[in-house]
């Protein structure tokens, strides 16, 4: 186990490798001169040059490529932001934390929501029940978050002013965001646990836990249940490793301080290093959430377990195929 | 003599009439007519087609000709959805804006599918150095988060038509690459490719004339999905300010136009953000029906 | 009631499958009833709704689709397509229990083997959980694996010994009432007569009787009492092993005999039944049969057949019931003509 573990930590880092020089390759092509957008519509071409000159952006690509290597995989330094000009690492920080909040927040009520609601329309099957989950399910899951995220400000901030709008300095401020931001994957979620549940309930385990003589409910959440949520599991862990970086259009609409919001600023603002730092910090959390997720898996499931163990050591091969 | 033929005419019916109802595809059909659901969501995208190619005679005023005098008007009898800033009908923009829309979907989804199918099927079907240089590939597209990509993407090409379908299509490329190898690569095991593999068909034959055909139904699947997602993303993009943009009257364009009002005239978000659910329902739910219709393993 | 000798009788068991607009009748006025330490063999191609049998004997059916229309399954006198849910659940397991046809999956994966065995015992004879544990433990001994893989799990198993666990899980609660729905024909050759001698072995020591459900006739010389042939959710032939052996009657069970390859027969060529079993959603009028039959006639098509007792309680579903031998002699293609001379 732990060979696969340190196998596939060693598989992440030519990823990240190559996940930073993709995006620093990308955004040396990007149209557009941050000095221009840095110095305003006044500044002379000479002043531009000098903050050009400054910022290391008229060395060549390889240079630049060495030196953006050099800092962020060596030095562990990801550079300074050209707009605010403060440390990238101390600000993805904090920006980052009120993400990581908010996304698990939201995956809190996903889940809590989304599994519960699959697993009661899978056992009342083909009833109202069902076809009424089924139903919110696939309309929640068809809602465009920052959609929904306007309405529920125009209901529950303009008309009834009961929540803020924006900002997330009160509890309540969070609320909203959480709101719009569950109901999109709630509906998969559900309907995932839904359809791995009927194909569970319908295997052959279960018909030998009914002959056993056991009640329905200790066939539906000791033997079934488990075997159903696995795979939604799985999911739920890429989800959340995706929603640390896409939570950006919530963020957006209520003006909430996440990462989302400064990478996008710093797109328009071509502030590279924040750019860059960013991409790369949320691709090695996005990498290690889903190596977690993988690693959970393996300890509720015994038969990932052992594919894992024979992955890690192909030599035994053979006695374990003869287990 | 004519009664002889007219009998043998009618037995030849039957046959053909029974060998039709025994077909796969017509058992196929049939699961997909079933489910009340699907069909709602078909008609809604067929409506919605309709729309889109007889936009200029639904409505009779013009999609891009700014009235001032009529703007902010709220939903009435002469503007059924009300008008926007410039005084211009949404209706007539919404009926334009399914162009965009939907092609945007479609075609972002079919450059991923093109991209993918060729990755995958090389992936799939080689394995090896081959397979583990594109799932590297996919695992650093995969390893950055897919709306950031976009983003970043849609920031390199610059707005437009077609550098959103590019950005949208290289995201959505991973999933179908992982996708399709995941099938080969459990096709191959199959006994019926050994049986080609043994009368000696050449691979490039085998590909295609037996992995692929089977492959086929779950890409179908997670397509009609994907085209809804599709147009859920790229309405996204024109909310942040990239994508599609003001004055083309894309369905996310207008939303984010109508953002900075949206407090005092409702109507302007609501009604393109309605559009564009009712468009993702309709595609989620072709696509449920297609996997309950085209899925084996599930029918049991 | 004579019912005492007899452990379990079927009458007249009808049970259909719904998909859709498709009825399936698996199982059509079955009827056979089982003596106190005996073993019926229910034998019959696959799809002929030998499990659904057995399913139903359990109720253990998919409750969306599956529905029994009609008719009685007396289990010690009781009816229990009469008895509700808890009845049922005290039944299953304890005095009823079922060993399955695929052992690769019909054990729970995420589950400890040993627990899976505990479960049913800790359920049924009302002792703790360490109690039950400790008769698993014993259980597990018993069928040949050792205690020390008690907290193993499944996929840590061969076929063969996974089968064990299934037997162990089905024993746990010394049931009265054994249904093995073809247990041995997932398995390799080797190890189905390992499997079969523990079954035969068990039945003695638990004395319990057997419903042996199996497409092998084998199976059915070595450990059967009686032998019911099933074809189209139907009994076509119904007696004593003897009987049946010695004097199959219908050109079903006939067919079934001619397709097997006998040693001590010498026989050259193998006659496989010919066409392919009757779709059971276009289930014909008359006889199901009569499509593959060579001896089939128009008054076979037009139906109102019922089965007719040729001797001695031995039944056979045939117009020609008795009147047909074992033709081992006719193995040339002027069959055909042969036929018409027998009809």
């Amino acid at each position: 186990m732990s060979r696969y573990i340190i196998k596939r930590i060693l598989w992440m880092i030519p990823v990240i490798l190559l996940v930073a020089f993709t995006i620093f390759t990308i955004l040396y092509f990007v149209p557009g001169d941050p000095t221009a957008l840095l110095l305003g519509n006044g500044a002379t071409q000479a002043q531009k040059e000098a903050l050009r000159e400054q910022l290391g952006l008229n060395d060549s690509y390889l240079v630049r490529l060495g030196r953006f290597f050099k800092e962020t995989f060596l030095e562990f330094d990801l550079g300074t932001s050209y707009q605010y000009k403060t440390s990238v690492s101390k600000e993805l920080m904090t920006w980052l934390s009120i993400t990581f909040q908010l996304t698990l927040l939201t995956f809190l009520f996903e889940a809590l929501i989304g599994i519960p609601m699959g697993v009661t329309a899978a056992v009342h099957q083909n009833t109202i029940v069902d076809r009424v989950c089924t139903v919110i399910s696939v309309i929640g899951a068809s809602l465009p978050n920052f959609w929904l995220a306007l309405m529920l400000v125009i209901v529950f901030s303009v008309n009834l002013n009961v929540l803020p709008s924006h900002g997330v300095t009160t509890w309540t401020g969070w609320i909203l965001p959480v709101a719009a931001g569950c109901v999109m994957d709630m509906g998969g979620i559900a309907r995932q646990t839904r359809s791995q549940m009927l194909e569970v309930i319908n295997s052959d385990f279960i018909t030998t836990a009914r002959s056993k003589g056991l009640p329905e409910n200790t066939i539906r959440y000791r033997h079934a249940l488990p075997n159903a949520i696995l795979p939604v599991v799985t999911t739920l862990g890429t989800r959340f490793g995706r929603a640390l970086g896409g939570t950006v259009v919530i963020e957006t609409v209520f003006s909430i301080p996440g990462v989302g919001t400064y990478l996008n600023d710093a797109i328009s603002a071509r502030d590279y290093p924040v750019i860059c730092g960013s991409v790369v910090v949320l691709s090695i959390l996005l990498c290690v959430i889903v190596l977690l997720t993988d690693l959970a898996y393996a300890l509720i499931d015994p038969r990932i377990k052992a594919e894992y163990e024979k992955s890690g050591k192909r030599k035994r091969k053979v006695k374990e195929a003869d287990a | 003599m004519t009664n002889l033929s007219v009998t043998v005419q009618d037995m030849e019916d039957q046959e053909y009439r029974r060998s039709f109802k025994d077909s796969a595809g017509y058992a196929t059909l049939r699961r997909f007519c079933r489910n009340r659901l699907t069909i709602f969501g078909a008609v809604i995208i067929v409506i919605l087609i309709l729309m889109a190619i007889f936009a200029p005679y639904l409505s009779p005023y013009s999609y891009s000709t700014p009235d001032p005098l009529n703007a902010y008007e709220t939903p009435n009898l002469t503007h059924w959805f009300g008008t926007d800033k410039l005084g211009r009908d949404i209706f007539t923009r919404i009926c334009y804006g399914a162009r965009y829309s939907l092609s945007l979907g479609v075609f972002a989804e079919l450059a991923g599918l093109a991209v993918g199918i060729v990755l995958g099927c090389l992936a799939g079907y080689f394995g090896g150095l081959v397979d583990n240089l594109i799932l590297r590939f996919c695992d650093v597209l995969q390893a950055i988060p897919s709306i950031l990509l976009t983003i970043i993407i849609a920031q390199v090409l610059g707005s437009g038509y077609v550098p959103t379908v590019i950005a949208l299509g290289i995201t959505g490329m991973p999933q179908v690459v992982r996708l399709l190898r995941g099938q080969l690569l459990s096709l191959r095991e199959e006994e019926y490719i050994d049986a080609a593999k043994m009368v000696n068909s050449a691979s490039g034959r085998i590909m295609f004339k037996h992995l692929l055909p089977n492959a086929i139904a779950p890409l179908i699947i997670n397509s009609s999905m994907g085209i809804g997602a599709k147009i859920m993303t790229s309405a996204s993009l024109s909310y942040l300010g990239l994508g599609i943009q003001e004055p083309l009257p894309e369905w996310g364009a207008m939303l984010a136009a109508g953002k900075e009002y949206f407090r005092y005239y409702p109507h302007l978000v609501l009604i393109p953000g309605l559009f564009i659910a009712i468009t993702v329902l309709a595609f989620n739910l072709v696509g449920d029906g297609l996997r309950d219709a085209l899925d084996t393993k599930q029918r049991k | 009631m004579p019912e005492q000798d007899k452990i379990l009788e079927v009458e007249n068991l009808h049970v259909e499958y719904s998909s859709g607009d498709d009825v399936v009748r698996a199982v059509n006025g079955v009827s056979f009833s089982l003596e106190w330490g005996k073993t019926l063999g229910i034998v019959g191609e696959t799809g002929a709704g030998k499990t659904t049998i057995a399913k139903a004997i359990l109720q253990i059916l998919p409750s969306i689709q599956a529905r029994i229309t009609e008719g009685r399954i007396l289990f010690n006198g009781e009816d229990l397509l009469k008895a509700d849910e808890k009845k049922m659940m005290s039944v299953r397991g304890a005095q009823i229990s079922m060993i399955f046809q695929d052992p690769m999956t019909s054990l729970n994966p995420l589950m400890r083997v040993g627990r899976q065995i505990s479960e049913g015992i800790q359920l049924h004879q009302n002792v703790s959980r360490k109690e039950a544990d400790k008769r698993a433990a014993q259980l597990l001994e018993r069928v040949g694996i050792p205690a020390s893989r008690f907290r193993e799990y499944p996929l840590q198993f061969s076929g063969g010994m996974k089968q064990r666990v299934v037997i162990a899980i089905a024993l746990a609660c010394n049931p009265e009432l054994l249904i093995a729905d073809e247990p041995t024909s997932a398995l390799d050759v080797t190890i189905q007569a390992q499997v079969m001698n523990l079954i035969r072995e068990l039945q003695a020591e638990y004395q319990a009787s057997v419903v042996m459900i199996t497409h092998d006739f084998g199976i059915v010389a070595e450990s059967c009492d009686t032998v019911a042939v099933v074809y189209a959710g139907q009994i076509v032939e119904y007696g004593t092993k003897e009987q049946l052996f010695k004097n199959p009657s219908h050109p079903y069970t006939l067919g079934l005999f001619g397709a097997l390859p006998g040693i001590d027969t010498g026989r050259q060529r193998l006659h496989p039944i010919k066409g392919a079993p009757v779709d059971p959603t276009r289930l014909p009028a008359g006889c199901p049969f009569a499509a593959r039959c060579e001896y089939a006639s128009d008054e076979c098509r037009a139906g109102g057949i019922t089965a007719v007792d040729i001797g001695d309680g031995h039944l056979c579903r045939c117009l020609y019931a008795g009147k047909l031998g074992r033709k081992e002699e006719t193995d040339t293609a002027d069959g055909k003509e042969e036929r018409k001379g027998d009809a």
